[in-house]
């Protein structure tokens, strides 16, 4: 594929994609279209204002884009880089977009003083930090300064997670932490 | 007069160590709560709050100006180095003071934040000890509900010319923005938009999760990509600040952003985030390159910077003239009055008048101080750059972690400001403006609500919104740059 199609074909998905968050944030406005009394424009007027101003836009970015396209001229691009594009390295980027997702859906069970310091250790590792005293030493510290911090001197109620064992081993390690404070 | 009030006001501060203690415990507090996300100036000043009756009404009071002062300029350092802003009033320094550090420019960035918050900070004091109750009769009569949305449209107007590849491309992302301030109730009915029946959101999108998922978390992504792609390059290090002829060229842009930010913290609900955003939106605005916004402009820094600080000393005016508190430290202060039995308002300034001018004096040196301990900053803080972004990169998450978590202590909220950084990340790569969506959202809340209260004063008659000067004027003006600019998209000259 030549790179205008492949330059046109982006800049459709990318305004098939605006215009369909524009339309399902609309249809979805109608849950709550209710009469306000003393506002004529209602809970819906400033969204669909939104939504539709939204729709514009994209028809313009689709237009201009579209036009300089046909004129050879290059798309302005992102922070996208070039570099190498080899599978390790984007399983090295999806690893490393969804493990903060992963921490935080397990936080609400294990808490914060379990869960932390195995996801630094794994964050710097995917960040390609391979050296096992480097990625202890980093880890361990950091984990020490957080509790201090904020755990022993600013008091903050981190979560200690709900499962168990996780819950009575974040308390037995936060009395730790407090002693004497 | 003035000056003899002033004279009284810093002996009284100075000639008792445990005023001097009380004022350097709140500047250094104020920093250091300012600069940790999530941890902000508010903290420090809840804690503060119920030991604030076992000091004396004048060190009382005192303590929570100067914290108002160094917090607001705190989370400017982080911002600047690491992408994280302490505070929201510090996002818009990250705009241009982020990219200045990746050059290797972080001494002039974090340089020029020192000077011009010290700088706004002091000129708002002076401003506010020659005409508090004047200026406070005159902003709260003029500047209604219709005049601050019109501030609101003039502000998004410009917003898109910040950071995104293309015009368009701008405007989605201020749209987006817009759109995220709609989620939870509306302010006129409080009927529930958008929250797909979850309480979280009632109240709306929680800005501290959204401001560091979208800057310091895709930031970190942004960089771990450089670095798995083997195309990431160090920021280099440099202590060097801005040169005296630099600063000259950038005169206007101070001065403009002291008025911007004087004005914005008079005005009760907007105070110093509105302050820093139309500061760099102005700056945008009135520069002949506002290309180069976004990209690691000296001036964006300035501007921001210098409207922030501006507004603290004038958020004082409606505090102490007419006890009107503008925002939650200034509300937290009226709680601090009437704690020692003292009425905020026009009375203060008979019946309190030695306490007014302690305040006074201590904003003032506050800020002159920021300057000093600012310097040192700079020259020890800067440092930490030299540390491998790959082992930064775990802290700068942590931090941003317990951040979000701090203000409702809620893991929901940890999970917004990942999902943040992931559609951040995304959004960076195909040339969306992080920058453009994080005004939106500011600024969406207040416009909605302005715009509601505006078209029931107007009884929904523009033309009578039109008729009021200050409003009018800002509308068209604000109109005449929306149309400028599609114009030129449309006949193919590029304005980003």
């Amino acid at each position: 594929m030549s790179n205008q199609a492949a330059d046109k074909r982006t800049v459709l998905i990318e305004t098939a994609l605006w215009i369909i968050f524009a339309v399902v944030a609309y249809v979805l406005s109608f849950d709550f279209d209710k009469d306000i009394e003393i506002y004529r424009f209602n809970a819906t007027g400033w969204p669909r204002v939104i939504l539709i101003l939204t729709i514009l836009a994209a028809l313009g970015h689709w237009i201009n884009s579209w036009r300089d396209i046909e004129h050879g001229v290059a798309l302005p691009g992102g922070d996208d880089d070039a570099g190498d594009t080899s599978s390790g390295a984007r399983w090295s980027m999806l690893a490393m977009l969804v493990l903060p997702l992963v921490y935080a859906y397990l936080l609400q069970d294990v808490g914060f003083y379990i869960l932390t310091p195995i996801f630094i250790a794994l964050i710097l590792f995917i960040a390609g930090e391979r050296r096992w005293k480097v990625l202890l030493t980093v880890s361990v510290a950091l984990y020490v300064f957080l509790l201090l911090l904020f755990a022993r001197w600013l008091f903050l109620n981190l979560p200690i997670g709900t499962a168990e064992p996780f819950y009575s081993i974040s308390n037995w390690f936060l009395e730790i932490i407090r002693i004497g404070a | 007069m003035l000056i003899d009030n002033f004279l009284q006001g810093t002996a009284t501060l100075f000639g008792d160590p445990i005023s001097i203690l009380i004022f350097i415990a709140g500047l250094i507090g104020g920093m250091l709560f300012g600069a940790i996300p999530g941890i902000s100036m508010l903290t420090l000043a809840a804690i503060a709050l119920p030991f604030s009756g076992n000091f004396s009404p004048e060190n009382a009071i005192m303590f929570f100006s100067v914290i108002y002062c160094s917090g607001v300029f705190g989370g400017a350092i982080t911002a600047i180095l690491f992408n994280i802003p302490g505070a929201p009033e510090n996002a818009p320094t990250a705009f241009d003071g982020y990219p200045m550090t990746q050059q290797g420019h972080a001494g002039k960035a974090v340089g020029a934040a020192v000077l011009c918050s010290s700088l706004g900070g002091t000129a708002s004091a002076l401003l506010m000890m020659s005409a508090t109750p004047l200026i406070a009769n005159w902003a709260i009569k003029s500047f209604g509900p219709p005049e601050i949305f019109a501030l609101v449209f003039f502000g998004l107007a410009v917003a898109s010319s910040v950071g995104a590849s293309s015009l368009w491309k701008g405007w989605l992302s201020v749209l987006l923005g817009l759109m995220l301030a709609t989620v939870g109730q509306d302010p006129v009915g409080g009927i529930t938009r958008y929250t797909f029946d979850s309480y979280y959101i009632l109240a709306g999108i929680e800005f501290v999760p959204v401001i560091l998922g979208f800057f310091a978390v895709s930031e970190v992504f942004v960089q771990i990509d450089k670095r798995v792609k083997g195309t990431y390059a160090a920021p280099r290090v440099n202590l060097d600040f801005p040169s005296f002829m630099e600063f000259w060229r950038l005169k206007f842009a101070v001065v403009r952003s002291v008025i911007i930010g004087f004005f914005a913290g008079i005005l009760p609900g907007i105070g110093a985030t509105l302050a820093a955003f139309m500061g760099y939106n102005e700056a945008v605005r009135w520069s002949k390159n506002p290309e180069k916004f976004g990209k690691g402009e000296l001036e964006g820094v300035v501007s921001s910077e210098t409207a922030n600080n501006a507004a603290t000393g004038a958020a004082m005016i409606p505090l102490l003239a007419l006890g009107l508190p503008g925002g939650a430290l200034t509300a937290m202060m009226i709680g601090v009055f009437q704690i020692h039995g003292i009425e905020a308002g026009p009375l203060v300034f008979i019946n309190s008048n030695d306490l007014v001018w302690v305040v006074f004096a201590a904003m003032f040196f506050a800020n002159l101080a920021i300057f000093f301990l600012g310097w040192i900053q700079t020259k020890t803080v800067v440092h930490l750059l030299r540390i491998p972004f790959h082992l930064l990169a775990p802290a700068i998450i942590m931090m941003s972690v317990i951040g979000a978590y701090a203000k409702r202590g809620l893991i929901f909220d940890v999970l917004v400001m990942f999902l943040a950084g992931v559609i951040g990340y995304f959004l960076r790569r195909t040339g969306y403006a992080i920058p453009g969506i994080v005004l939106g959202l500011i600024l969406g809340k207040i416009g909605e609500q302005t715009f509601a209260q505006t078209m029931q004063i107007v009884s929904y008659d523009p033309i009578e919104l039109m008729m009021r000067p200050i409003a009018g004027l800002l509308i068209l003006a604000g109109a005449i740059t929306f149309i400028t600019s599609i114009w030129r998209a449309f006949s193919g000259k590029r304005t980003i």
